[in-house]
């Protein structure tokens, strides 16, 4: 077909990321498509004008144009009727690419997305583990099932051609299929606040072929729970950016939507209800889990609850990692005998994932 | 924004015969006073950039048309809203309707076709020149809108006492973070130890009623005393023959009298049919047969015990929008009833120019239009 | 009165023989009364119900909006020199393109053409001496100031940082002053109601005799197709804007899910509005464009009928296709698909037009005049403009562009391309009949081609950028982008410079412009048959009216330096035998 050369090239396009899923030739070719079509009226239109332009440019007065016909009937019919048989038939392509787009097949390997400001938590039901990178295999279809905790997000790999905004009080339902194995970069696309331009994660998306996919699942799963073993305080850290606690919380004193970690733990904190407690493990594992069950004074019940997104093992490495931030937490971690961050010597060239 | 609208069609420049538009002196605004054509027929001079009176009026017509369809268009969005949502939750609906008096709206769907009459009947006497009678249907109107608000205000407050209030003050956000502020008004703390106590609804009910009561019977003596003020303050002017005052005045009075008798009267109502419903129990039971007593009974032991289903707050959400922006409607529409009821009396509008009367007419008639559909809507259909 | 202008006929008068109005007899007529001089002092300006003063004072206010506006365009652009901090933090960057898009859509495109330049020209187009609710036209007016204090009140208050659209529910959790803001386009919304109403009206009914609805200029129908879309569609968002303050301030419930509301459907509401506002914009351009394309090629505009009813047809369906802004939010199959073939069926009435005024032009004696200038400029940003709307209506392609670059690019050559630059076209174009004074040609001619090139510059590369992968709103970005960001800013500064240009020539002109003839251009419209500028009372007698695009009865008069109109009734000769009288 003459409208597809630039597609013969198949690196980093002028336009385009490289294809990676079953979808991108599909819609490119539909681009590419409409773009021929348009260069073609745009050749026209744009020729006509400057043809004129240049033809019956400004004569005196005395040699004013003859009179021409200021209809023409058949004329209009036909550029009416002929631009509107090209738009049904680019709508007819545009609509089955999206039908394909929308159904997704009953096999899908399904991964849940936790979108909220600013990173999305990719949670494998199967392997059991949660990640801010998104693993799939190559050559099966992937569902995303999608949900918000806060704003609208909308979910965009390029190099798929593939986006469904994920709008709070819904599930948002997204599917591709990669056909390349590779790291490919996916963002955010709807306006989400201040850090809406930091949704975004480049070899966040990670294609591994259908044969490696489970062991590869496995081996992330090892090795996270490795790490935080190993290195409870770096995992912590990182858990603390990843998992969107950072968003909220500050660990230098700022004042932000929630309590800072600085100093936290082993103080005692007052709440909105009048009582008061000490921050101790048990308190943090429970404004974790249930964060309406006792709000701290001067702030309001904004968080949304991790259960279900945190394992045990995490919540542990996030409570180390809060308690290094305050004199009585130190002590305590030197009491546990907690190693330093960056783990063992051994596991350190693993630690602080995503950093 | 209503009330600007049935204005500006006319203006006053075609208003006082004795006002001359030959006038060479410059006008403020540059802009009145033209030396040129005029309609020699026409017995009030028409604003200078129509070619004739019956330009303007036509202009005026289409211009209050327009800006209905504007109206419409306004309201029609809130009719989606309910119709989106009455599909998504109709449980709720179902449930939630019984916290609305029929009586109260069928009242007042009473009252505003009876003003809608008074209206047109306005309408008439301008085009047949009855001054008496054309400030006798404003003054008509304009107390029957002030009773609609009464009624209202009954409604209104009894709801509050009973803390049923929009979603935002009733319910706890199922979200963080999409907040950006406490609601305005807080009462989850009184709900839910109304919902831990153990009073039935229909002893809440009867509470509330009392503190309806009271608080109406503020409300109604400041009616009360308003319009003492007013009444003598119009009994001034009419000594100062201050006519358009003594009107607005007057007008003021009649909007005051209509509130009271609106909140009294429905308080009346209300107590009624407690009163009526709590003896009336038995006396159905022998009325009817006996399938129909008990499913009565059931949907009185139901509106008990029965767990409000989830999503509640967004019937009364929707409830308090449409009726609250339908009420700042109406009052609107007697702002501008009083400006009428000032002109018509004053003599403004003769059977050759009635055109502001003919406008807010129908002004008047698309809010009624409008309750048509509210009332059965979130009244009746449950 | 001994002015030779062509309103001194009255209907039905002896026509003048062309000896008599080929001599100029007297002064010329601006030295007469007009409405600039009418009355004087501030307050004849501030309470004046002239509409040709309103349309000046709107004119005034919408170039300082479009001043606001730019300067945030710039300070965006700058901000987008760099990946990550260039000048300002990613709030403040935020609050940036929001203030640019808000005050450009709601205080400088929406009145821009209706409320200015069709404030002034309607009426007198129409043959009419005025607007038929002259009140209502400046409350529509102080409407619209109110409307731009509440934005100037949000800047000092927070700001704002939702983006233009006004989401839910990150409108809803935000810190910065939405309510005000909200508050500011709610008054908008009255004023642009306010204004489309009295316009319906007027072309109703103000119409002087012989002005039949389809001899009528295709610049008033389409102020006439936008008229409708303001009076209809506004009071949908009206009343969603108060939805929405309501929500942030008691959470009804109805848009935030924290109550169980459908974000969507706010999507929806806003968009039942904010689509048909798109016409609001570009329509009054379409109608500028036509006017232009006819005089400028000095011949009759081609397919009349087909240009004035796609403008009704544009406004119409312009209704029906607001879900193609919602591709990618969670709409059902089959709204897509209904949406979709809508959307592509909208694309047909602008066909049309671009073909017709191809066809105007043909066999034309086209004189590349200021206006003109930016007229074939309109033509081809436009086309890009609409070919790159099929790349977006198309189902299929769209989920990969919905929101990026692309999109963003597509929208600026519609909305800068064509209507901004239209609008440019009509100033330049009707600026010697509302100021009375001619500008220099030749600097305007390079303000259109500065304007041009700028923005092709400008945004050309957005397209790139949005294939490649760029998301819209997005402060930083990944580095591979910053050549296409920098030529994209380069371009976005120059566009400045041009658009400085301009403005410097108009107003070199009302300081030394020379005085400008009644009909500088030779159009055969009414608004050119009055003296530049206008009289207070556009006509003292109804005009003659005939075919608004005859322009072989409109003919130079080297005595005047202006152009006349040959009686209809005289027949007397061919225009080329009394061109030479």
């Amino acid at each position: 077909m003459p409208f597809i050369p630039p597609l013969a090239d198949y690196g980093d396009g002028l336009l385009f990321r490289t294809q990676a899923s079953t979808f991108a030739e599909n819609s490119d070719s539909l681009f590419w498509m409409i773009t021929w079509i348009s260069v073609v009226f745009f050749i026209i239109v744009v020729g006509a004008m400057g043809w004129f332009m240049w033809k019956y440019r400004h004569r005196p007065v005395e040699t004013f144009a003859p009179k021409t016909p200021s209809h023409n009937l058949p004329l209009e019919l036909t550029w009416t009727v002929i631009p509107t048989l090209l738009v049904i038939v680019i709508f007819g392509f545009g609509f089955t690419g999206y039908l394909d787009q929308r159904t997704p097949p009953a096999d899908a390997y399904e991964v849940r997305v936790i979108a909220k400001k600013w990173n999305f938590t990719f949670v494998y039901p199967d392997a059991g583990f949660t990640d801010s990178k998104l693993y799939i295999p190559v050559g099966r279809p992937v569902r995303l099932r999608m949900v918000s905790s806060d704003v609208l997000h909308s979910f965009w790999v390029p190099a798929f051609r593939s986006k469904w905004d994920i709008v709070p009080g819904r599930d948002s339902i997204i599917w591709f299929e990669c056909t390349e194995p590779g790291e490919y970069l996916y963002q955010c696309t709807e306006y989400c606040g201040k850090d809406h331009s930091n949704m975004i994660k480049e070899g966040g998306v990670v294609a591994v072929p259908l044969d490696e996919f489970e062991d590869k699942l496995r081996e992330i799963k090892t090795v996270k729970i490795q790490e935080l073993e190993d290195d409870p305080l770096g995992g912590g850290e990182a858990l603390f950016k990843d998992a969107g606690c950072a968003a909220c919380h500050s660990v230098d004193g700022a004042k932000n939507a929630c309590p800072t970690w600085e100093g936290l733990w082993g103080t005692t904190k007052k709440f909105t209800d009048g009582t008061s407690a000490i921050a101790d493990d048990a308190y943090i594992r429970e404004s974790i889990l249930q964060p309406d069950a006792k709000i701290a004074e001067g702030f309001r019940n904004n968080m949304p609850s991790y259960k279900g997104q945190l394992e045990e093992l995490q919540i542990m490495a996030l409570t180390t990692y809060i308690r290094s931030l305050s004199e009585e937490g130190r002590a305590e971690n030197v009491e546990r005998d907690v190693p330093p961050v960056g783990g063992e010597p051994e596991a350190e060239d693993d630690s602080g994932a995503d950093g | 924004m209503s009330a600007a609208a049935p204005a500006p069609p006319t203006g006053e420049s075609g208003l006082d015969p004795d006002r001359s538009h030959h006038s060479e002196h410059g006008d403020a605004d540059g802009h009145g006073e033209h030396a040129h054509v005029h309609d020699p027929h026409s017995p009030h001079g028409h604003a200078h950039h129509f070619e004739s009176w019956r330009q303007q009026f036509d202009a005026g017509k289409l211009g209050m048309w327009l800006f209905l369809a504007q109206e419409v268009l306004f309201f029609s969005g809130l009719f989606c809203l309910y119709a989106v949502y009455r599909s998504l939750h109709p449980e709720v609906w179902e449930y939630a309707d019984r916290f609305l008096s029929v009586p109260h709206g069928a009242f007042n769907t009473a009252v505003l076709l009876f003003s809608s009459l008074t209206m047109a009947w306005g309408v008439r006497c301008a085009m047949l020149g009855q001054r008496i009678g054309l400030t006798g249907c404003i003054a008509a109107t304009l107390f029957c809108a002030a009773l609609f608000l009464g009624v209202k205000s009954f409604e209104y407050t009894e709801k509050a006492h009973l803390h049923i209030l929009w979603a935002g003050a009733t319910e706890e956000p199922v979200m963080g973070g999409t907040r950006y502020d406490t609601p305005l008004v807080d009462v989850t703390d009184q709900v839910a130890e109304a919902e831990a106590s153990s009073l039935t609804f229909a002893e809440r009910e009867s509470a509330a009623l009392e503190a309806t009561d009271v608080t109406l019977g503020k409300i109604s003596v400041g009616c009360a005393i308003v319009a003492l003020v007013l009444m003598v303050g119009a009994g001034l002017c009419w000594k100062l023959k201050a006519n358009g005052w003594m009107v607005g005045l007057a007008a003021g009075v009649l909007c005051a009298i209509g509130m009271l008798v609106g909140a009294e009267g429905s308080m009346l109502l209300a107590h009624e049919m407690h009163g009526d419903h709590a003896g009336g129990e038995h006396h159905d039971g022998e009325a009817h047969d006996g399938h129909v007593e008990t499913a009565h009974e059931m949907l009185e032991a139901e509106s008990d015990v029965e767990i409000p289903p989830d999503g509640i707050g967004q019937f009364f959400s929707i409830y308090y929008v449409m009726t609250g922006l339908h009420a700042v409607h109406i009052l609107a529409g007697m702002v501008v009833l009083t400006w009428l009821m000032i002109r018509a009396y004053r003599g403004d509008f003769t059977p050759d120019y009635f055109g502001p009367v003919d406008f807010v007419g129908l002004y008047w008639h698309l809010v009624d239009l409008v309750w048509i559909y509210l009332f059965p809507l979130l009244y009746l259909i449950g | 009165m001994a002015v030779e202008t062509p309103t001194d006929y009255a209907a039905g008068e002896a026509a003048p023989s062309p000896e008599r109005a080929a001599v100029p007899a007297g002064p010329p007529g601006y030295a007469e009364d007009n409405y600039l001089n009418h009355t004087k002092g501030l307050m004849s300006w501030l309470v004046t119900l002239d509409h040709k003063r309103i349309g000046m004072m709107y004119l005034v206010g919408v170039m300082s909006a479009f001043l606001l506006g730019g300067i945030f365009a710039l300070l965006v652009r700058a901000e987008l020199w760099t990946p990550g901090e260039t000048i300002v933090t990613a709030e403040t960057y935020n609050r940036f393109f929001t203030l640019h898009g808000a005050i450009m859509v709601f205080l400088f495109i929406i009145p821009s053409v209706p409320a200015a330049l069709g404030n002034f020209v309607l009426p007198v187009m129409l043959g009419a001496k005025d607007v038929a609710f002259p009140r209502m036209n400046l409350a529509s007016f102080y409407l619209w100031c109110g409307g731009a204090i509440f934005f100037l009140i949000t800047l000092f208050r927070g700001s704002l940082d939702t983006g233009w659209t006004f989401y839910v529910p990150y409108s809803t959790s935000t810190e910065t002053a939405v309510v005000t803001a909200l508050t500011g386009v709610f008054i908008l919304g009255f004023s642009s109601i306010f204004t489309g109403l009295n316009f319906i009206v007027t072309v109703h009914t103000m119409r002087p005799p012989g002005m039949e609805w389809f001899k009528m200029p295709l610049f008033l129908w389409a102020i006439y197709a936008t008229s409708i879309i303001q009076v209809l569609a506004t009071p949908v968002l009206a009343v969603t804007l108060l939805l929405l303050a309501v929500e942030r301030t008691t959470g009804i419930g109805v848009f935030d899910p924290a109550y169980g509301g459908d974000p969507v459907l706010f999507q929806h509401f806003f968009w039942f509005y904010s689509h048909p506002a798109v016409y609001i914009m570009i329509l009054p351009g379409f109608g500028i464009i036509s006017e232009l394309i006819s005089t400028f090629s000095r011949k009759h505009i081609f397919g009349y009928r087909f240009i004035a009813y796609s403008s009704i047809a544009i406004a119409l369906f312009g209704f029906l296709v607001w879900g193609h802004h919602m591709f990618t939010s969670g709409m059902s199959t089959v709204a897509a698909f209904v949406f979709s073939l809508l959307t592509f069926s909208v694309s047909i009435p602008s066909a049309i037009k671009v073909f017709n005024w191809l066809a105007t032009m043909y066999k034309g004696n086209i004189w590349l005049a200021t206006p003109m200038c930016y007229a074939l400029s309109f033509i081809f940003l436009f086309t890009i403009g609409g070919l790159t709307g099929l790349h977006l209506g198309a189902l299929a392609t769209d989920i990969h562009l919905h929101d990026s670059y692309f999109v963003v690019s597509h929208f600026h050559y519609v909305m800068v391309g064509g209507s901004l630059v239209a609008f440019l076209g009509g100033l330049f174009y009707w600026w010697p009949k509302m100021t009375g004074k001619m500008y220099n040609d030749f600097w305007g001619k390079i303000s259109a081609l500065i304007v041009f090139l700028a923005f092709n510059l400008t945004f050309f590369p957005q397209f790139i950028l949005g294939t490649k992968g760029m998301p819209r709103r997005y402060y930083n970005y990944v580095p591979e982008f910053q050549f296409w960001h920098q030529v994209s800013t380069v371009g976005a500064f120059m566009l400045g410079g041009g658009l400085l240009v301009a403005a410097v020539v108009l107003v070199h002109s009302l300081l030394r412009g020379k005085k400008a003839p009644a009909n500088p251009w030779g159009a055969a419209t009414l608004e050119w048959q009055c003296s530049s500028p206008p009289p207070h009372n556009n006509f003292d007698h109804p005009p003659t009216v005939g075919d608004p695009y005859a322009l072989n009865r409109v003919v130079y008069d080297p005595d005047t330096r202006s152009y006349r109109q040959i009686d209809e009734f005289s027949n007397g000769g061919t225009p080329q035998q009394t061109a030479k009288v």
